[in-house]
């Protein structure tokens, strides 16, 4: 289906980010060949002014690939109208082996991307631009992950043939007894929730920590290390924990599990918030770990201190909220009753 | 701090406004074109979910199961007696034999849809398909009765009259009588369309008396449609099923893939406009080359510049966007998008004379932003790049 309105809205997307990934790219590697802040040749200065073309690029690369994620989302949300057995986006997206991964790596561009702004945010606030070659690695790694987003969504499109049969959301994520797949195992939800508990204990508790400020640079790296690892835990967990536990109060069904209709009126009062709480928090969170690891990286620098503060208050404050917004719907239910 | 973040975002756009109102004339000329564009972009997307929801809407009436006879990969005439066989089938609430050809008129050269109805007498029946009834006459026993749509009625010239004579394959003459005209709403499907007894239309197409082209199963429990297609794929050799939500499917997968490539089409002239922008953007005027020189002595610093060029190139967006879109909205609404309807609806002797109407979402919304906004801002950040290096001594 690649001569679809959508399709070439997508395709339009991967390409600007994969020609400002590739102009980005060049640059982050003359940077990392000539780079010498001592220098006040004519080279150096031309350098410098190359970083605010590449922070340029990425700053507008993300932009695109955020749209293109919900880009991403509403398409396969259509897709899924001439697709046999599809019901939404989540049938759509299984109806080939490129879907779902394509979307994984959308996300991991947007996170990849967003550190990459925190990074050089924190770059430019300190004199002699510490972190200039850090960023240009950050670049490099990035353009596989930026490869792999539009080759993933070609394929995806490309082999997207409306004779193709594919599940609903109740079957994929339904349960195993009822003759669903079960993507998820059902009798370890009480385990998934507890893990999901413990881990936002375990956040909350670090980011204050983070709050404070620990005493060493070493000590703070350490604490960012295992925050980071928790973020990437507590992500995944609350993803599922989204589609097992959460998304049937918000259907107000009981078979029903799907993390896409949530983003469809009138879940979209729910969903949304949801999900803006949840990548805001991890970015945050991701955010002030990248800081803490960097800096001691760089023999440990004052100056990312109050950014450290600022990102930890924030991430535990869109921490609560995702969670205050995840719990509405069955806290309701068991208060109030069902509807 | 983030509300200092805000107050120099607010400054800079509001330096960008005023520098817009300053080189109105120039800016008024990409605004004007960038609004072409996305009248052209919008126009394709708004009349393909149009002609969607318009589609949806009228698909309510087909049968949920079709069965045709399929011989050597043609249809074939199917046989009444089919229905017994399948009489066993537990949850079909009813079976109605139909024939289905097209009549060509050699007059004018217009193929018409002829329909020949088992319940044809039966007007509840066939109330569904929206048929403004004439008063009765007391009919000819030579004259069929039959039911026109708008478009064969002025094709064959009728005016005022009510009778009106096809000819049978042997050349035969077969008359017939305008019993009631289709609503305007449903000439989308009904404009070539004319419905009759099914005796009529056997005897118009010189079928057999046991002959028909289709059979139309309704089927009591929507969920358990496949199923008994299935069914009856099992029971009837060499036939063809067809679901209506195969129908309906098959009917967006048509309308996505022409508006699609419509859009594929136009991506010449898109592109070209982009070029266009990305070369405005890049040839900075002396005046401009002064105006940032004289900004980054006051202290401005590269990223404000950058920031600057974006919210001007955004401002150009934003009320290209409004004026193409609304546009868009208007060459729908008022002019029935006669650009390009014929791309999305087909070309055929009689067209349908269908009166679109716009529908709003935040999806279309989304994808004409991204096939027009997001490029051109995409074509202004290097040029933008480059205008906020330019450094003061070489200027002033």
């Amino acid at each position: 289906m690649i001569l679809e309105s959508w399709s070439i809205a997508l395709i339009t997307c991967s390409a600007v980010t994969i020609v400002f990934g590739f102009v980005g790219a060049a640059t982050a590697l003359r940077l990392l060949r000539y780079w010498d802040l001592g220098s006040d040749s004519e080279r150096q200065i031309r350098l410098e002014e190359k970083v605010w073309l590449t922070a340029a690029l990425v700053q507008f690369a993300l932009a695109v690939q955020i749209i293109s994620a919900v880009l991403f989302v509403y398409a396969a949300d259509y897709f899924a109208t001439v697709l046999k057995g599809a019901m939404c986006a989540a049938g759509s997206l299984s109806a080939n082996v490129y879907g779902l991964p394509a979307l994984g790596f959308k996300l991991a561009t947007i996170v990849g991307g967003g550190l990459w702004i925190i990074l050089h945010r924190l770059d430019i606030d300190c004199e002699d631009f510490p972190y200039t070659r850090m960023k240009s690695y950050w670049l490099l790694a990035l353009m596989p992950l930026l490869l792999g987003d539009a080759l993933l969504v070609l394929l995806y499109l490309v082999n997207l043939e409306p004779e193709i049969i594919t599940s609903c959301c109740g079957i994929i994520f339904g349960d195993q007894e009822s003759g669903g797949y079960s993507l998820f195992d059902y009798s370890s939800g009480p385990t998934v929730l507890l893990l999901l508990a413990a881990t936002t204990v375990l956040l909350l508790v670090g980011s204050m920590a983070q709050l404070r400020s620990a005493s060493t640079a070493t000590k703070t790296a350490l604490l960012s290390g295992a925050l980071a690892a928790a973020w990437i835990g507590f992500y995944l967990l609350a993803l599922a924990v989204i589609t097992v536990q959460v998304s049937p109060y918000v259907y107000a069904l009981p078979h029903h599990r799907c993390p896409f209709d949530l983003l469809r009126y009138p879940y979209l009062a729910i969903g949304l918030p949801l999900y803006l709480f949840l990548h805001g928090a991890v970015l945050c969170g991701l955010g002030a770990s990248l800081a803490g690891v960097v800096s001691w990286l760089k023999g440990g620098r004052a100056e990312v201190k109050p950014f450290i503060r600022r990102a930890a208050l924030f991430s535990s404050i869109f921490l609560l909220l995702f969670l205050l917004t995840a719990a509405w719907k069955p806290l309701a239910y068991v208060i109030f009753g069902g509807q | 701090m983030a509300g200092s973040y805000l107050d120099r975002q607010l400054n800079i756009a509001d330096y960008a406004l005023s520098g817009f109102i300053r080189r109105l004339g120039r800016n008024s000329v990409v605004v004007f074109i960038f609004a072409l564009v996305i009248f052209m972009v919008a126009s394709f997307s708004l009349t393909t979910t149009s002609l969607k929801h318009s589609a949806s809407r009228l698909l309510t009436t087909v049968p949920d199961i079709t069965v045709q006879q399929m011989s050597a990969g043609r249809q074939a005439a199917l046989s009444v007696t089919v229905i017994e066989k399948l009489d066993g089938i537990f949850g079909i609430r009813s079976m109605e034999p139909r024939v289905w050809g097209y009549y060509f008129d050699e007059n004018n050269g217009a193929n018409y849809t002829v329909i020949g109805h088992a319940n044809f007498s039966d007007k509840a029946r066939i109330a569904g398909l929206g048929i403004d009834f004439l008063p009765a006459l007391k009919l000819d026993a030579d004259a069929d009765p039959a039911v026109l749509g708008r478009g064969v009625r002025e094709n064959l010239e009728l005016g005022e009259r009510r009778t009106f004579s096809l000819f049978r394959p042997d050349l035969s003459v077969q008359s017939f009588i305008t019993v009631g005209t289709f609503s305007a709403e449903t000439s989308m499907v009904t404009d070539d369309l004319i419905i009759m007894d099914l005796d009529s239309a056997r005897e118009l197409f010189g079928l057999g008396p046991d002959d028909i082209t289709d059979l139309l199963v309704d089927v009591a429990n929507p969920l358990e449609i496949d199923t008994i297609a299935d069914k009856i794929g099992e029971r009837l050799a060499g036939v063809r099923v067809v679901t209506s939500e195969r129908i309906k499917k098959t009917y967006r997968v048509a309308f996505g893939w022409r508006s699609g490539f419509g859009l594929a089409c136009l991506f010449g002239a898109v592109a070209a406009f982009f070029i266009f922008a990305w070369d405005k953007a890049s040839g900075l005027t002396p005046a401009q080359q002064q105006e940032v020189a004289i900004l980054k002595a006051l202290g401005w610093h590269t990223e404000d510049v950058i920031t600057l060029r974006f919210w001007e190139s955004l401002i150009i967006s934003a009320l290209a966007f409004c004026l193409g879109y609304l546009g868009a909205w208007m060459h729908l609404l008022f002019f029935d998008g006669i650009l390009f309807r014929p791309l999305l609806l087909g070309w055929s002797v009689l067209k349908p004379p269908l009166s679109l109407v716009p529908v709003f979402s935040f999806a279309d919304l989304l994808l004409i932003f991204s096939l027009s906004v997001l490029p051109y801002l995409a074509a202004t950040v290097i040029p933008a790049w480059q205008s906020a290096t330019i450094r003061p001594d070489s200027v002033i």
